[in-house]
């Protein structure tokens, strides 16, 4: 499989929950793997996250909007509830806030830490949008095409 | 915030008598009614007042000492006393409700001044911190307890000036006593329905041993307000 391939499809099993699929395809990476598809999750997140709290994520949108944020971090902070160990409510909000004009906020965090963190806000918006869900092809691209753009500029 | 009179007898370490030395009984101290010396924890309330002093002056080498002499059996009145401190930072700063933007800009800052790759500084924990003060309390459980002071000393030092005059740096210590005196009325009346250290008349108890070791004059603080420490100590004895 191609990584262009392996990584759509990888991406792909995220958006729909398919997390054994995405496990086994892991399975296949190469090094340099991992950095790249951690990358492309943060795309789609900052795809899904528009719908929420504005176009523009990861491209130049910000300040994000606090009552929209909070919102957002409530639902999450909900969902989350009980769960052991607790989610790193305050390194999701650091993801968010990083597409939004404050990318300094995500720096202290290792790609094997922002895995977690950006497959909780993914996982969160495609439980509440079944369009994403039923479409993941297109999250996907539209993923592609906003990394395309943070790698050539 | 309460309307009740404080005493400055209220701070933290007075709800910790587990910190006197072991085998050091509070009765047997307070027996001893020859002993005028400040008492052990007024000894505690002038080192951590001078480490952070030290601190917010940019002091290291002293701040480091002082550090050492708090130790580790004082460590939980010292987080207390940090705590407050915090508050009375915070609060003096951005009030109670801070703007979004003041509180994304004072991270970036501190960010730029407290991150190196490697060293685990995440600036929103500090930010998290700032907000939990300022009604956001659930993010005080989200930050680690073993780094808050640390956080809570990046934010200090940032909103500091280290040139701070003593005497605005007495007018932070004091705001700090207050605010530790109204959590601690405001938690005692949450899980028992009355405060911690009750600022009790003082013609209501006979005239315990344990005002001997009052190291406050008498004509220093209102008639009114004895010391919540005598008190603490003579509903557990």
């Amino acid at each position: 499989m191609k990584p262009e391939e392996l990584h759509h499809r990888h991406l792909s099993a995220l958006v729909t929950g398919d997390l054994d699929a995405a496990a086994s395809l892991r399975g296949r990476f190469s090094p340099g793997d991992h950095r790249t598809a951690v990358e492309l999750l943060r795309a789609a997140v900052a795809v899904c996250l528009e719908c929420r709290l504005g176009p523009g994520a990861g491209l130049g949108a910000g300040p994000v909007d606090h009552d929209a944020l909070a919102a957002l971090m409530d639902e999450i902070r909900r969902a989350g509830a009980g769960t052991e160990p607790p989610p790193d409510y305050l390194a999701i909000e650091a993801a968010v806030r990083s597409l939004y004009g404050e990318p300094h906020l995500l720096e202290p965090l290792s790609d094997q830490q922002r895995g977690p963190v950006l497959y909780a806000l993914l996982s969160s918006q495609v439980a509440r949008s079944p369009w994403l869900r039923a479409n993941p092809d297109r999250v996907v691209e539209r993923a592609k095409a906003v990394m395309t753009v943070w790698l050539l500029g | 915030m309460s309307d009740e009179p404080v005493s400055d007898k209220a701070m933290p370490g007075k709800a910790l008598p587990s910190e006197a030395m072991p085998g050091e009984s509070m009765s047997g101290e307070s027996m001893s009614g020859s002993d005028t010396r400040p008492s052990p924890r007024d000894g505690d309330k002038e080192l951590f007042r001078a480490h952070a002093t030290a601190r917010l002056r940019g002091d290291t080498e002293t701040a480091l000492g002082l550090a050492v002499q708090i130790g580790e059996a004082r460590r939980m009145a010292h987080l207390l006393f940090v705590l407050y401190l915090f508050c009375q930072v915070v609060v003096e700063e951005f009030g109670t409700r801070p703007d979004p933007e003041d509180l994304a800009a004072l991270t970036k800052r501190l960010h730029e001044k407290h991150y190196r790759p490697g060293n685990g500084f995440c600036a929103i924990r500090a930010e998290a911190l700032v907000r939990a003060v300022c009604g956001e309390s659930l993010l005080m459980t989200e930050v680690p307890v073993s780094e808050q002071p640390g956080y809570m000393w990046a934010v200090m030092t940032e909103l500091v000036d280290p040139g701070v005059t003593d005497g605005a740096l007495m007018e932070l210590f004091a705001g700090a006593e207050v605010i530790g005196a109204e959590v601690l009325s405001d938690t005692g009346r949450a899980m028992f329905g009355e405060p911690f250290g009750p600022p009790a008349p003082r013609t209501e108890a006979a005239p315990g041993p344990g005002s001997e070791r009052d190291p406050v004059p008498a004509e220093a603080r209102p008639a009114d307000i004895r010391p919540a420490a005598a008190a603490d100590e003579e509903e557990t004895e």
